[in-house]
């Protein structure tokens, strides 16, 4: 295969649904993609955001309305010439949210049913079932009933149906979202672990923005049914490009300001004075503005800081939360929210010293920020 | 420049790919599905056009015309008799159900054991018997409760008429009417109850309302549309009840419109086709104006249920109506089912029916009469079993692979068509299909009058919207992913149906054969205008039987028409409660 073409490549996909009261609701709107082979690609965004509608026309079981998928250099989906082919023979793993075992099939006859389908030989099948229960550590299960394994137990095995005959490429829809938090801090990296070690293209659909930060590659951001940005994860929380990206991932504080000046540092007139700014750090070219900033990029202290730069604010409320403390403090009119490691002994009602690198704000356009807050 | 807006072009290709191109596409189960889908929507439709063209095109028969006989012959009083009996007996249920699915679901009434059956009680004492049941304990004169009724009044001293009690009149109509309506009302508003999210009742009480109040002003406000709902359920249900107006109506001079329609089909020669279909035109018209309200309403009415399950009401205590309330239970459980199958019983083992039950002088002999001199009933009861064991399971086939081919392919048109066509039957009377039947039918080209096929073909028909019903249900038990899966896996659509959702359905599917198997043995309506001497069933016979007045063979009938029927519901659900507990 030409290692520079994509593995997988949407063009201008589009799906609408139509609602029982009539109206048409386009689920994914014009997204065009490319996933390379052995990318971790998350899908990520709100419900109703289209994500799991892009994933199932991947995979064939939804039909797009417009566009084209090409899968290893193959149309599966094509408007133009009429070409859709079915799920069953675009040979692609998949990973279901209820992991979708079997319950009348023992673990292995679960893994042996896509070879099966595939018309596999006999020989080859067994030395394959008998590698991948191996490689997933659930060799001494084969014999036994899905409803008789654990959670992850279940997860590995369902893995391992997804990837045993698929064209390395597995499509996670919402896989840990049924699990307890610990269990699927433990299930996200084995399965991390899995995808590194195998290569597989895998694309992920979630709304947990954490799973997404800690497998992706590569995070799409999709709403309203269209790509809102695609990055890696540390870019797309870092330097979101709009108010709703912002918004969406992590939690921020938005200050409105005015954009003035230009070249290699901007300023913009805030509630909080006047905030000189990195020109690489702004997003915008409109006058109007929200400039956002991360709360664990915030210091708070009970002193001054050494540069002398920053505003005294007052304890509105404090949180403990384990590794840090978060805080609401009100600066003026404006209230900021900061987590800092530091200063347990601050408490309500105290004056304080909050601080900033002017390089960890982002100005971004302030269209769309009426929604948000 | 947004590549979305098709051109005429485009959109007439998706049109033809979502029609064709994804129907027919993969592979043989799709051909499968389809075929089974028009033989059975060809079923479906040839004989209503076959009826409608004969009788208003090939025959010129002329509405006005007919509704100019129906004043003259004085059928407006049956439209009276029929919009009283079953008005009356709709509101009665109404009440009662409604009442019963509240004491179930909210509060501290217990008798779980019993209280399932309740909505299944149609099926366990099928109507015919039910009335046959009731003539026998409450006809004057020879009425087992008249007896009792004068035994006890003997006690004290005073002399009771042996006629205090007639089932024979508007009052006994609507009585017996209402035992079978309030089971269809206690489901609709019980399974509402049961997924109202208790919150709102509770927050209603926690803001200082007591018991009463809430009941007044939060929950009988939020299942108001379901109390409606299963009214209307009640009327298609009544209006196609042909058994009880049949057996009680008739002696009384009370005739219902089902009743005079069948009249007008099997006892005049020539039948009086053309105004029988006018007449069961009439009911199929209220019936769909009844289902479309219903879809307004309960597309209307703002559910607000609870996601996930077992959540624990705290139930209702009742305190010293408890007693009460069990008694009013118990004493519903005793009228529709333990009474009249205990009269039966009895009538079915006395020499003659009489009012004085004399334990010693009990025979068998109705039963050998029936089921082993009488050639003639023991076919029927052979037939019956015979054609509901295939017809059910026909049924049940067919309609798993027409509910599996519409999940799998939904949004196109081709299953929209699938859908609404299985559909038809539940929205029609009957009547109306009895009648399509035997014209269709009967004579050329298919020469199908008096054989086992044609009642096959139409129990098949009149059932198929439960079937098709049962089907899906269990399918969707079984879930969408698991199919999927099977998808993924390169499995097609018939290998993925034979090998994971069928073997998943399985469960779902033989208590769906059941309920056919229980309906088709049972049926009256169809059976009445379409068997005959040469392809006798019990329906048939019983009204036969009952034409003559042999009530101890009626008795002998009835009795084992229940137990077999009752038999095979309390196995499955058994069996589905036992499967329902144990995970796969």
């Amino acid at each position: 295969m030409d290692n520079d073409a994509p593995h997988i490549r949407i063009s201008n996909v589009s799906k609408h649904f139509v609602r029982r009261d009539g109206t048409a609701v386009r689920a994914i709107d014009g997204i065009s993609l490319d996933i390379q082979q052995g990318e971790f690609l998350v899908l990520l965004g709100p419900s109703g955001c289209g994500k799991t509608t892009l994933l199932r026309s991947i995979a064939g079981l939804e039909s797009p309305d417009s566009g084209a998928i090409i899968i290893d250099g193959q149309p599966v989906y094509d408007f133009a010439s009429g070409v859709n082919v079915t799920p069953e023979k675009r040979k692609i793993g998949m990973m279901f949210q209820s992991y979708a075992l079997w319950p009348h099939m023992t673990i292995e006859e679960n893994v042996k049913f896509p070879m099966q389908m595939r018309g596999v030989g006999k020989d080859e099948t067994r030395e394959k079932i008998d590698h991948v229960l191996a490689m997933m550590h659930v060799a001494d299960l084969a014999q036994q009933y899905p409803g008789q394994l654990s959670g992850g137990q279940q997860q590995r095995v369902a893995l391992a149906r997804a990837i045993v005959c698929s064209n390395h490429l597995v499509l996670f829809d919402e896989p840990l979202s049924n699990v307890d938090a610990k269990v699927r801090e433990h299930l996200r990296i084995e399965l991390s672990l899995m995808q590194r070690k195998l290569g597989f293209t895998a694309i992920y659909v979630t709304h947990d923005q954490e799973e997404a930060m800690a497998l992706a590659d590569r995070v799409v951001v999709l709403g309203e049914g269209k790509v809102w940005q695609a990055g890696h994860p540390e870019e797309v929380y870092r330097r979101p490009v709009d108010v709703r990206v912002a918004d969406f991932i992590g939690s921020a504080n938005f200050f409105r300001g005015t954009l003035t000046g230009n070249g290699a540092e901007r300023r913009v007139e805030t509630s909080l004075g006047t905030l000189t700014v990195p020109e690489n750090r702004v997003r915008t070219s409109d006058r109007d503005v929200v400039v956002m900033s991360r709360p664990e990029r915030w210091r708070v202290a009970a002193q001054a800081p050494g540069s002398g730069e920053g505003w005294v604010g007052k304890i509105a409320a404090v949180a403990f939360m384990g590794p840090h403390s978060e805080f609401l403090i009100e600066i003026g009119d404006q209230v900021v929210r900061i987590r800092d490691q530091a200063a347990s002994v601050l408490k309500v009602g105290a004056e304080v010293w909050c601080s900033i690198d002017m390089a960890d704000l982002q100005v971004l356009s302030a269209q769309g920020f009426e929604g948000i807050e | 420049m947004s590549a979305t807006a098709g051109t005429p072009a485009q959109d007439n290709k998706s049109l033809i790919h979502r029609f064709a191109g994804q129907a027919l596409g993969s592979g043989w189960f799709s051909i499968v599905a389809m075929l089974c889908s028009v033989i059975v929507g060809l079923l479906i439709i040839y004989p209503l056009l076959v009826v409608t063209f004969n009788v208003f095109i090939r025959d010129g028969a002329s509405v006005p015309e007919l509704l100019h006989q129906i004043v003259d012959d004085g059928l407006i009083e049956i439209f009276v008799n029929t919009v009283v009996v079953i008005g009356t007996s709709i509101v009665l249920a109404a009440m009662i159900g409604s009442l019963f699915a509240w004491l179930v679901e909210r509060t501290d009434i217990g008798m779980a054991g019993l209280t399932r059956f309740l909505p299944m009680l149609p099926l366990l004492v099928p109507p015919i018997a039910g009335a046959i049941g009731w003539v026998l304990l409450a006809s004057p004169r020879s009425g087992f409760l008249n007896q009792w009724w004068q035994d006890i009044a003997g006690l004290f001293g005073v002399q009771a008429s042996n006629t205090t009690i007639d089932v024979y009149n508007i009052a006994g109509l609507v009585f017996v009417f209402t035992i079978y309506l309030v089971p269809n009302i206690f489901l609709t508003v019980s399974s509402h109850l049961r997924n109202l999210d208790p919150a709102l009742e509770e927050a209603a009480r926690i803001s200082g309302a007591g018991v009463w109040k809430t009941l007044l002003t939060v929950t009988i406000p939020s299942v108001k549309p379901a109390i409606f709902a299963g009214m209307i359920i009640a009327l298609i249900m009544g209006l196609s009840l042909f058994s009880l107006p049949a057996v009680i109506g008739t002696p009384a001079s009370i005739e219902l419109l089902a009743v005079h329609i069948v009249q007008l089909m099997i006892a005049s020669y020539p039948p009086q086709t053309g105004m029988a279909l006018l007449l069961a035109l009439v009911l199929v018209a209220v019936i769909g104006t009844a289902s479309w309200l219903q879809s307004r309403v309960l597309a209307s009415s703002n559910f607000s249920t609870i996601g996930g399950r077992g959540i624990k009401v705290a139930a209702v205590q009742l305190g010293g109506y408890r007693i009460l309330a069990r008694m009013l239970l118990l004493f519903y459980l005793a009228i529709s089912s333990v009474l009249p199958l205990f009269a039966l019983v009895v009538v079915s083992v006395q020499p003659f029916w009489t009012p004085v039950i004399k334990v010693q002088d009990f025979v068998l002999a109705h039963y050998k009469s029936v089921f082993i001199d009488t050639d003639y009933s023991q076919s029927a009861v052979l037939n019956s079993i015979g054609l509901g064991i295939v017809g059910a399971a026909l049924g049940m086939i067919v309609a798993a692979i027409i509910a599996f081919y519409i999940d799998r392919n939904r949004n196109t048109l081709a299953s929209a068509a699938v859908d609404s066509v299985t559909k038809l039957p539940g929205a029609m009377s009957h009547l109306v299909i009895g009648i399509a039947f035997v014209v269709a039918f009967s004579g050329a080209p298919f020469f199908l009058y008096g054989t086992m096929a044609i009642l096959l073909l139409a129990y098949i028909v009149l059932y198929i919207p439960q079937a098709t019903l049962s089907a899906s249900a269990s399918l969707t038990q079984v879930g969408r992913q698991l199919t999927e899966a099977a998808l993924m896996s390169g499995a097609s659509q018939g290998t993925a149906f034979i090998r994971i959702t069928l073997p998943l359905m399985l469960p779902g599917l033989v208590a769906g054969w059941t309920l056919l198997f229980v309906l088709m043995s049972g049926d009256i309506t169809a059976s009445a205008m379409l068997a005959g001497n040469r392809n006798p069933v019990v329906g048939f016979v019983i009204l036969d039987l009952w034409a003559n007045g042999s009530f101890p063979q009626l008795a002998a009938l009835g009795t084992v028409t229940t137990l077999i029927s009752s038999t095979l519901v309390l196995i499955t659900m058994h069996i589905s409660r036992q499967s329902m507990r144990s995970p796969v």
